[in-house]
């Protein structure tokens, strides 16, 4: 018999408090992946979807929540576009919408012929023309989940849209967009003349510090406006900092209720274990060795869970990326450093719920440990 | 060998708790060699004295030497008890979840490292206790005389010099509890160890070479006879 193999035997004991015990940490990390998945999925897709279009800086309305507010005056892209070191200035208004399924999607509106639309790789059809204010082009993913080709229409929040192309894209978020002219998607939101944001692309953006220094003389020109780097939106979008924290805070509560149900279940263990413990002082064990045995018991039952939460964390992003509903609205992103991550936070939150139980087990006097009877 | 290999010096224990004085300024020496039964009515200090021989618990007054010198620290105590004492106890203490064989070997990690080392010497001693036929059953599986063989086993796992038994024989009908004190017997005259055990059975107390008696936390009498050799 090898030392190691005492924790599973004294689990294999009491089998089903460890097995819940498991399930707990398993919930707890498993919910704990899958929240971060989808938020750094969501964070990705973001970034891909802004380099995609060629964007170097976003200008956002400063403290705006939500990223899709359409808030911004129109007009104010003149003035942005006018600004030295800009090459280039689109206005983008996005918002949620309802489908004729009842599901949403993202509806992304564009000026009718500017530079945007040609970063979309059409795969049927095309791009709307000036004589198509309704023409609708959607991201290759919606138009298969909807079963819509060119030619088709799509109703959007009530209104019929004619789909005049198709168009595969490397970012979820526009693959499961439909796209279409501004002043159309205006209309169909009921905020003429505002946008939800301004892409903004440099003249030398390689040039060192050149980006830094055309955002920090546009901040000070628009002291309203937010001007992000295309790389840092994740980390200064208002809203998915909000969701980090969320996501944060919520797997932090769910780390320390599987904290506390493993020890409470070491406890117990050592609880019910007194003459064991005792006759283990009686024998000559050290009371460092009975603080190792207490301790992989806590390890084993968290490594159990950490196993069991990988593998639920994992199947639930894969249930949410397949789901007709979810699937283009988030892409999870999961990476062996994050189940690398997850994988020890679980085994640590296992030795550390041991520590004070193993404690309590050398502070025990193993003469009234024995006399317990 | 001759000589003292644990002596109580002058040793009390007292327990706050209940406010009871266990033993009142003994001194008792465990010579080598020796077969010794404990007696004495319930409440008279044998097992504690049996504790405080062993380093389980320490006294409130008085010392306690092995083989000459006072292990001071619960370390050394631990130590020796891992190496040169073994215990045998009433309800035999053995672990339900572990085999016959697992609940021997658990007293050899931390002496002997290696696991097939451990095997031979764990069959060796299951043999010698006449339970290697139960080698791996569990303990709950095992007869309380089986439990018991077991129990001694683990209490020779590293060779100890001397065994301290609580009543090895409390728990067992009369047949087993004969077949038992016999083997601890036989162990003792093959190894050479030194035996002290607590009994209030006159007829365990009779096989003994030395019979020393309690009453109230002092020795009443230390008899030696001829027998138990």
């Amino acid at each position: 018999m090898k030392f190691l193999s005492l924790p599973l035997k004294n689990l294999r004991s009491h089998r089903i408090r460890s097995i819940l015990t498991s399930l707990g940490i398993a919930i707890a990390l498993g919910g704990m992946l899958a929240l971060v998945g989808l938020s750094r999925g969501i964070e990705r897709n973001w970034v891909m979807f802004l380099e995609g279009k060629g964007t170097h800086l976003l200008a956002v309305r400063k403290g705006a929540i939500d990223s899709l507010t359409p808030a911004l005056d129109e007009r104010l892209g003149d003035r942005i576009g006018g600004a030295p070191g800009v090459a280039g200035v689109t206005p983008g208004l996005g918002d949620l919408v309802d489908l004729e399924t009842g599901e949403m999607a993202y509806v992304l509106g564009w000026p009718l012929g500017g530079a945007v639309w040609r970063t979309l790789q059409i795969t049927e059809g095309r791009t709307p023309g000036p004589d198509e204010p309704e023409g609708i082009v959607l991201g290759e993913t919606l138009a298969q989940h909807l079963a819509k080709r060119p030619g088709d229409s799509l109703q959007l929040s009530g209104r019929d849209f004619r789909i005049v192309g198709i168009s595969r894209q490397p970012s979820v978020l526009e693959d499961r967009a439909a796209m279409m002219p501004m002043a159309a998607m205006q209309r169909l939101l009921g905020r003429e003349g505002k946008v939800t944001g301004f892409h903004i692309r440099l003249l030398h953006p390689d040039r060192v510090g050149e980006t830094g220094r055309v955002q920090a003389q546009l901040a000070a020109m628009f002291p309203q406006m937010s001007f992000v780097e295309t790389g840092e939106v994740a980390q200064d979008t208002l809203v998915l900092r909000l969701l980090r924290a969320i996501v944060w805070s919520s797997s932090s509560i769910a780390m320390g209720m599987a904290f506390m149900a493993v020890l409470n279940t070491l406890l117990m263990s050592v609880g019910e274990r007194t003459r064991e413990i005792g006759l283990l002082c009686a024998i000559g064990w050290r009371p460092a060795r009975i603080v190792v045995m207490v301790m992989l018991d806590g390890l084993v039952v968290s490594a159990g869970g950490a196993a069991l939460g990988i593998g639920l964390g994992l199947a639930s992003l894969r249930w949410i990326a397949r789901h007709p509903r979810l699937g283009g609205l988030f892409q999870p992103e999961v990476t062996a450093g994050l189940v690398l991550d997850g994988a020890i936070l679980a085994m640590a939150v296992g030795l550390l719920a041991g520590l004070y139980p193993a404690w309590r087990a050398t502070r025990l006097s193993p003469m009234d440990l024995l006399r317990s009877e | 060998m001759p000589g003292s290999l644990i002596l109580l010096d002058g040793v009390w224990r007292t327990y706050t708790r209940g406010h009871v004085v266990a033993l009142r300024g003994l001194t008792l020496s465990i010579e080598r060699g020796d077969y010794l039964a404990i007696t004495g009515p319930s409440g008279s200090g044998k097992s504690t004295l049996l504790y405080l021989a062993g380093g389980l618990d320490r006294p409130t007054q008085g010392r306690v030497l092995f083989d000459g010198s006072e292990p001071k620290t619960p370390a050394r105590w631990t130590a020796l008890r891992a190496r040169r004492i073994g215990f045998v106890f009433q309800s035999f203490h053995l672990i339900a979840g572990l085999t016959a064989a697992e609940n021997v070997e658990i007293a050899m990690f931390g002496v002997l490292s290696g696991e097939r080392q451990r095997r031979r010497r764990v069959a060796e001693l299951l043999d010698r206790v006449h339970v290697s036929h139960r080698s791996g059953h569990r303990a709950a599986e095992l007869s309380a005389g089986e439990s018991q063989r077991v129990a001694i086993a683990r209490a020779l796992a590293n060779a100890p010099e001397i065994v301290l038994a609580d009543e090895p024989t409390g728990n067992l009908d009369s047949r087993s509890g004969g077949e038992v004190l016999e083997l601890l017997e036989e162990l003792r005259r093959q190894d050479g160890i030194t035996l002290a055990l607590v009994t209030h059975d006159a007829r365990v107390a009779a096989r003994a070479g030395r019979v020393v008696g309690l009453l109230d936390g002092q020795i009443a009498s230390d008899e030696r006879r001829g027998g138990g050799e």
